[in-house]
């Protein structure tokens, strides 16, 4: 059993179902991610499994204890379950100090109060802000205002912590920078963290396992690395485009093994190598690559297709490039800064690729020549 | 995994536990809480006020013959609606309660927008100044402009010395001294600025930008005054009219005092005579046309003006004004404004001053007196002393303060949970029920709401003890007029309070008091106040909500007026007018000075 | 847990109110025997006992229909030192808190002292107020005024005029205003015909519908004076025909009767110089004539110019002070000391010396249009006996209380 369980964890209000039966173990000391565009229910989860939501249907355990259960009727309070939770706004109280902040859930748990101060200047030293403890939140910048519900939250010492979308109000300089202090926090505790976001790069860089979800479904559990190489549907294929994925939509021929992959418009035809798993002619489906599975080349290639340049986006360490041909657009990434000429012809070929089924729009392989990465 | 077992005692094991969950919410039990409060001061009276006109009372056995009291009948409604009385009783001061309502918004309401664009949209000088003073009128009991009007345009109808404008020589007509006129008029004053705030409001938050787009495009200052700023201003106006209207349409003291002389009856002064004359089926039945008219106003404006609402949200924060330039109209507007609004203040204020200290209360300066203020005992015909020596008078100041203090204390805490539940549980029914229960309390003129606590407290009814005669049932009625208030008031404090701020605090163990305490009540204290205040002035100035609730122990100094007023001994009745404004000024003045008073809450009584 | 124990707590309230609200008829049979009152009452009182009791309650509470209570008040505290709160709250609003409070159960109120065919007609046989008759001033008042309710005094309500405006006075006939009730409803004085509006005093209201109630009377008057009488339609009687032209002839109510005899009353030099005149208003505000200086006078008019309104003293049920409710009716029924002494005449200022000292409590009410009950009691100067009753009209509650509402609607119906 995982850390934090749940198990057939529903919510509805009223006839809308923000959760959906989601079922997930989260295991001791991971970093975990919950993603999904808003109104996916992810916040709702991780609300639930703080105790501010009641579930309406399911079970949800912490620390292999059960803490909610109806058919059961076993309910533990938010403040017993040995979690902490960052909000959104942070929920700092503006009419104390950083000090009082801080100190009080300790004083609700009646600590000493020479061990209360001890405690909070401690931590307070350690996120560099002694010399706060006197000012109004109103008095932080964002990013104290971050380290103080930060600093409040792990005060208390709880064995998990949940974040909902903690980075989502800085600017993106100061989120980087965040990024790594939430990544150290979670490493120097051993705290398993439940963490709420709809930024699939945050998602990536920060967790062990990911969950992402859409309209309080389950769609894919699972490791960055996996999330990002073998999206389990079209939807979190999508989702997980950064910035964006290439799909291309078809039908399968071919005989004897041999699969080729032919676009809707005619255009597109190529032999599909290396499929992990086969499958079989004449079905409809889309082929979907992250745009540095596409290979480009200024001289013809064999089993290319010809397209035109249609802009280039330069970000100094890498360069998006935007392809164009008969109603189709394909996005390609060149490392460094690339010599490509809007309405230049290239070449575009893939080198790797996910195949969904159209009807489903499930995951039926993965295939191509080179490594995914 | 865990199976899940079925059967009747674990499903009824399992709806105890949700119920336990719900009610568990804290925010749900003070919903429910606050319902059962809504059910015993506002569903409950109006139930019983449908009843009690539907029914025979124990007068009605004597000029029915075959009445049973509380027996069910149409014979109020029939008596009320069609017959040979109906005229008399119903339709004809219908007619003047109509008419006066819309007089009174017709005039209020521009000067009140006109004022409101000075304001806001020009360069007008002493804004601040300007703006804090034109409320002073409506800080003012309504009545008072009309005792003050009475003193000035008394003519020879009702005989002995003339009053100020007579004295003088000039032939004052009775349509100008009594009824329709006078009414209308005194009424205007104490509304127009109800109208201001209302319409300064909406003004402020226009983004001028979209009117200058308009002037970009080429049309002229007045095609974008048309089809631009007014259009937009639409709702604003529309909801102006209808919160100005239902409150004129159950006005009680201004026309009891000017109606009187030419038999000048509205629907609230026949409902006052008929509950004080215990007529109490008709009367009630009188009172639910009085609550319908009011609901379908604002019924009518939802349904034609409620679509084009979301153009009110257009702008919001950080919108910018773009004042139009007076020019050389400047200095001649100011001082007319000025001057204005002083007539409106001081003009009551002076007159009933002045009044008050005569002898005879005719305006004859050589006979000044200040006994009617602290004369000796005896030094007044037929009364005791003047009136800061006069026991009974100081005992009515104590009530007032007390009721006042007491009540606005209630309210203001009342609203904060109120808002609490509201906004903690937005978007559910219950949330929306409360909003709009607490809301019901406009749309019922006070002399209605007041007979409605008469008759639901007269006698204990069910679990409902009769408070008949005691200071509570002041301090409820008080409390449930100001309902629709104070609960916006802490609607608008607990928006501003995100709810994570709580649920923090809960996660932390802080127990429901221990959050309400710690966190909610300090972040809604200056909400709090604000609401407080309000309530104590408006709670010192009513009348017609507790002329029918009052007894002699709890008398307040507005009942004392109106029972002098009733009696003739008008210096007294002046004297403690003066008093009552010096009172709500003052309480004016300190909201005004902490500043954080939202106006548009301040309400009327 | 904390949140049951406020349930707990308002339960309990609830519990608790309701449990006194039923104990209220023991309350009222034990009050009843403990002041031997209603069913207990006696022929008489252990006054020392009463006056002990009361100065040990220290205070006493009276609604009253007269501004004039203040005065007795103030003389009943010189007396006794007991502390009288006194509401002159006019007699239609007197009888009606009284009432309410009573259905209420709330009882502040200990002396009820006003006017209203209610009172013997509904409050007494509901159990609302019990008659009290003081022993000192009993054996001298017939049963009739003692029974079912003690009378405190008899008053008259007279028509006003302005004796500057019409010097001659009313008894010269061509220079009188008017002579006969009709002439009230003449076109000459449309729109100068003041009264207290009758639906807020129980007084006027009685006024009035004696007229009513004399519909025979009135229908000789109208022929003596102007021929045969022609009822307007759907209008029953010569009664209410009065009431309806007087209706129709744009009357002007006022709030109260001062407001009657200041419009009427002030002199002429003053400004009033419009005549104005009124219908039935209480005759004591003669009295206004000295202390404000008006100059009222009063008509006498066919076919009756004096309507004799009677104003009773009652103790309302479970009163909080009721040994010094009983000591004030005493004090304002005055003492039994004229009869006694066979003095017909008190001297003069009424409220000093050996007056004051025998007037006690009804000083106030020793004026004009004023009879006390008892039977061989002076009357002040200026004062009409009583006897023969030429012009003179009883208030006939039993017709009143019959036709209250009748009437009421007739009023309201004919446009007041």
């Amino acid at each position: 059993m995982g850390f934090i369980s749940l198990r057939g964890v529903t919510k509805r209000y009223g006839k809308v179902t923000a959760v959906d039966r989601l079922s997930l173990e989260i295991e001791k000391g991971e970093f975990h991610t919950l993603l999904g565009p808003s109104g996916c229910g992810k916040t709702t989860t991780l609300r639930m499994i703080a105790g501010l939501e009641e579930l309406t249907d399911g079970e949800l355990f912490i620390n292999e204890r059960c803490v909610y259960s109806a058919s059961k009727a076993v309910h533990v309070p938010a403040p017993d379950r040995g979690v902490g939770l960052i909000f959104q706004s942070y929920a700092l109280w503006p009419h104390m100090t950083v000090y009082h902040n801080i100190a009080f859930g300790l004083k609700e748990r009646k600590v000493p109060k020479d061990k209360i101060r001890a405690t909070v200047m401690g931590i307070l030293e350690k996120l560099q802000m002694t010399g706060y403890e006197g000012r109004y939140p109103s008095e932080l910048s964002g990013g104290e205002q971050q380290r103080v519900a930060i600093a409040r939250m792990v005060v208390t010492e709880p064995p998990a912590f949940l974040m909902d979308e903690p980075l989502s109000n800085l600017d993106a300089k100061l989120r980087m920078r965040l990024r790594s202090e939430l990544k150290r926090l979670h490493n120097e505790s051993g705290a398993t963290t439940v963490y709420v976001t709809h930024d699939q790069v945050e998602a990536l860089t920060l967790s062990n396992r990911v969950t992402v979800m859409r309209l309080g479904l389950l769609q894919q559990d699972a490791s960055p690395a996996e999330l990002y190489n073998r999206p389990s549907n079209l939807f979190v294929a999508d989702f997980m485009g950064n910035p964006q994925i290439n799909r291309i939509d078809g039908h399968l021929t071919g005989a004897n093994g041999e699969r080729i992959f032919e676009s809707g418009d005619g255009l597109f035809r190529m032999p599909l190598e290396g499929l992990e798993t086969d499958v079989e002619p004449g079905r409809e489906v889309a082929l979907v690559t992250h745009p540095e599975w596409l290979e480009t080349s200024v001289v013809p290639l064999e089993g290319a297709r010809e397209m035109n340049v249609y802009t280039v986006l330069m970000a100094g360490c890498e360069t998006l490039i935007f392809l164009h041909a008969e109603g189709q657009t394909l996005a390609t990434r060149e490392q460094g800064q690339s010599d490509l000429q809007p309405d230049q012809k290239v070449w575009v070929r893939v080198r790797h690729f996910n195949l969904y089924d159209s009807a489903s729009e499930e995951l039926l392989s993965v295939g191509g020549t080179g490594s995914s990465c | 995994m865990i199976r899940e077992e079925r059967g009747p005692g674990i499903m009824l094991t399992q709806a105890r536990f949700r119920l336990q969950r719900w009610l568990s919410r804290p925010e749900k039990l003070m919903g429910l809480v606050l319902l059962a409060v809504l059910a015993v001061l506002v569903i409950i009276p109006l139930v019983q006020i449908f009843i009690g006109a539907s029914t025979f009372s124990y007068n009605d056995t004597r000029l029915v013959l075959d009445a049973r009291p509380g027996a069910w009948t149409v014979y109020h409604w029939h008596r009320v609606v069609a017959s040979r009385l109906s005229q008399a009783l119903l339709w004809k001061p219908l007619l003047h309660s109509l008419l006066i309502a819309l007089g009174t918004v017709c005039l209020a309401l521009p000067l009140g927008s006109l004022l409101a664009w000075l304001v806001v949209r020009t360069d007008l000088p002493l804004k601040r100044l300007i703006g804090n003073i034109a409320i002073i009128p409506y800080v003012m009991p309504s009545w008072v402009m009309a005792l003050a009007w009475y003193t000035v345009f008394k003519n020879t109808r009702i005989g002995g010395s003339p009053g100020f404008l007579q004295a003088m020589g000039v032939n004052v007509p009775n349509w100008l001294s009594y009824g329709y006129v006078p009414i209308v008029l005194a009424m205007t004053i104490h509304y127009f600025p109800y109208a201001f705030i209302l319409v300064s409001g909406a003004l402020a938050s226009l983004d001028s930008q979209l009117e200058d787009t308009g002037r970009v495009l080429g049309a002229s200052r007045k095609t974008v005054l048309r089809k631009i700023t007014f259009p937009l201003m639409l709702p604003a106006i529309g909801s102006a009219f209808v919160l100005i209207f239902s409150k004129a349409v159950g006005t009680f003291g201004t026309p009891a005092i000017l109606g009187l002389p030419v038999r000048y009856y509205t629907i609230s002064t026949r409902v006052y005579a008929m509950l004080s004359n215990r007529v109490e089926g008709t009367a009630y039945a009188m009172v639910i046309f009085l609550v319908l008219i009011s609901a379908l106003t604002i019924y009518m404006n939802a349904k034609v003006l409620g679509v084009r609402k979301k153009f009110t949200t257009i702008g919001g924060k950080g919108t910018r004004i773009l004042r139009t330039k007076l020019r050389r109209a400047k200095a001649p507007i100011t001082v007319g404004v000025l001057v204005f609004i002083g007539a409106c203040i001081l003009f009551p204020l002076g007159m009933l001053l002045l009044q008050s200290l005569t002898l005879h209360g005719d305006f004859n300066v050589r006979e000044l007196t200040l006994d009617y203020w602290i004369g000796a005992p005896g030094s007044i015909y037929a009364s005791n002393a003047g009136i800061l020596r006069d026991p009974y008078v100081l005992g009515g100041m104590w009530n007032t303060i007390k009721l006042a203090t007491i009540a606005a204390a209630i309210a203001s805490i009342s609203g904060l949970f109120f808002g609490y539940a509201v906004v903690k549980a937005r978007g559910s029914v219950m949330s929306r029920l409360i909003e709009n229960l607490a809301f019901t309390p406009y749309i019922i003129p006070s002399i209605a709401f007041g007979g409605i606590f008469l008759s639901m407290f007269s006698k204990s009814w069910g679990p409902i003890p009769s408070l008949y005669g005691t200071f509570t049932l002041l301090v409820l009625v008080t409390v449930a007029k100001r309902l629709p208030y104070t609960s916006r008031t802490g609607i608008s404090a607990m928006m501003q309070i995100d709810k994570s701020l709580e649920e923090a605090a809960y996660l932390r163990g802080a127990s429901w008091v221990k959050r309400m305490r710690a966190i909610v009540i300090p972040l809604g204290k200056s909400g709090l106040m604000a609401g407080f205040i309000l309530s104590l002035i408006t709670s010192m100035r009513m009348l017609s909500l507790i002329v029918l609730l009052v007894t002699p122990k709890t008398r307040v100094l507005t009942s004392m007026t109106y029972r002098y007023v009733e009696q003739g001994f008008t210096q007294q009745a002046n004297a403690i007018a003066v008093l009552i404004i010096i009172l709500t000024l003052t309480g004016y003045f300190i909201a005004s000075a902490m500043g954080k008073s939202k106006l548009e809450h301040i309400g009327g009584g | 847990m904390k949140r049951s124990r406020g349930v707990v707590l308002v339960l309990l309230g609830l519990i608790l109110v309701m449990a006194s609200v039923g104990a209220s008829d023991e309350a009222l049979e034990t009050w009843l025997e403990v002041n031997q009152l209603g069913p207990y009452a006696t022929e008489t009182q252990d006054w020392d006992a009463i006056i002990a009791a009361a100065q040990a309650e220290g205070e006493v509470t009276i609604y009253s229909s007269s501004s004039r209570i203040y005065q007795a008040a103030d003389t009943f505290f010189e007396e006794y030192g007991i502390w009288v709160n006194s509401y002159d709250m006019g007699s239609a609003k007197a009888l009606d808190k009284a009432i309410r409070e009573q259905e209420a159960g709330v009882y502040n109120c200990d002396v009820l002292f006003t006017t209203s065919a209610e009172l013997t007609f509904r409050a007494l046989p509901e159990g609302l107020v019990y008659n009290f008759v003081p022993d000192t001033v009993g054996p001298y008042i017939p049963d009739d005024r003692k029974y079912p309710l003690l009378l405190q005094r008899t008053s008259g309500g007279t028509c006003y005029y302005n004796t500057e405006q019409f010097p001659n006075g009313p008894e010269f006939a061509d220079g009188t205003p008017v002579d006969n009730l009709w002439d009230l409803t003449r076109p000459e004085w449309r729109g100068s015909v003041l009264f207290k509006n009758p639906l807020a005093s129980e007084s006027t209201f009685n006024y009035m519908s004696t007229v009513v109630g004399h519909a025979e009377e009135m229908k000789a008057a109208y022929e003596k004076k102007y021929g045969e009488l022609v009822l307007s339609p759907g209008v029953p009687d010569a009664g209410f025909e009065w009431l309806y032209r007087l209706m129709q002839n744009d009357p002007v109510l006022v709030g109260s009767s001062d407001d009657v005899v200041e419009g009427i009353g002030t002199p002429v030099a003053q400004g009033n110089t419009i005549p104005k005149i009124s219908s039935f208003t209480s005759g004591s505000k003669i009295r206004y004539n000295q202390s404000k200086g008006y100059v009222l006078g009063v008509m006498t008019l066919e076919p009756a110019h004096v309507i004799l309104n009677p104003t009773y003293l009652m103790i309302p049920a479970q009163a909080p002070h009721p040994n010094a409710a009983k000591l004030l009716i005493r004090w304002l029924m005055g003492s039994a000391e004229p009869i006694e002494r066979g003095i017909t005449e008190f001297e003069q200022p009424y409220w000093e010396g050996e007056s004051a000292r025998m007037l006690q409590g009804r000083t106030p009410w020793f004026t004009a249009s004023s009879w006390a009950p008892m039977t061989g009691y002076p009357i002040a100067e200026g004062c009409l006996p009583l006897e023969p009753p030429t012009l003179y009209w009883y208030v006939d509650e039993a017709y009143i209380w019959e036709h209250q509402l009748q009437i009421q609607e007739a009023f309201i119906m004919y446009g007041g």
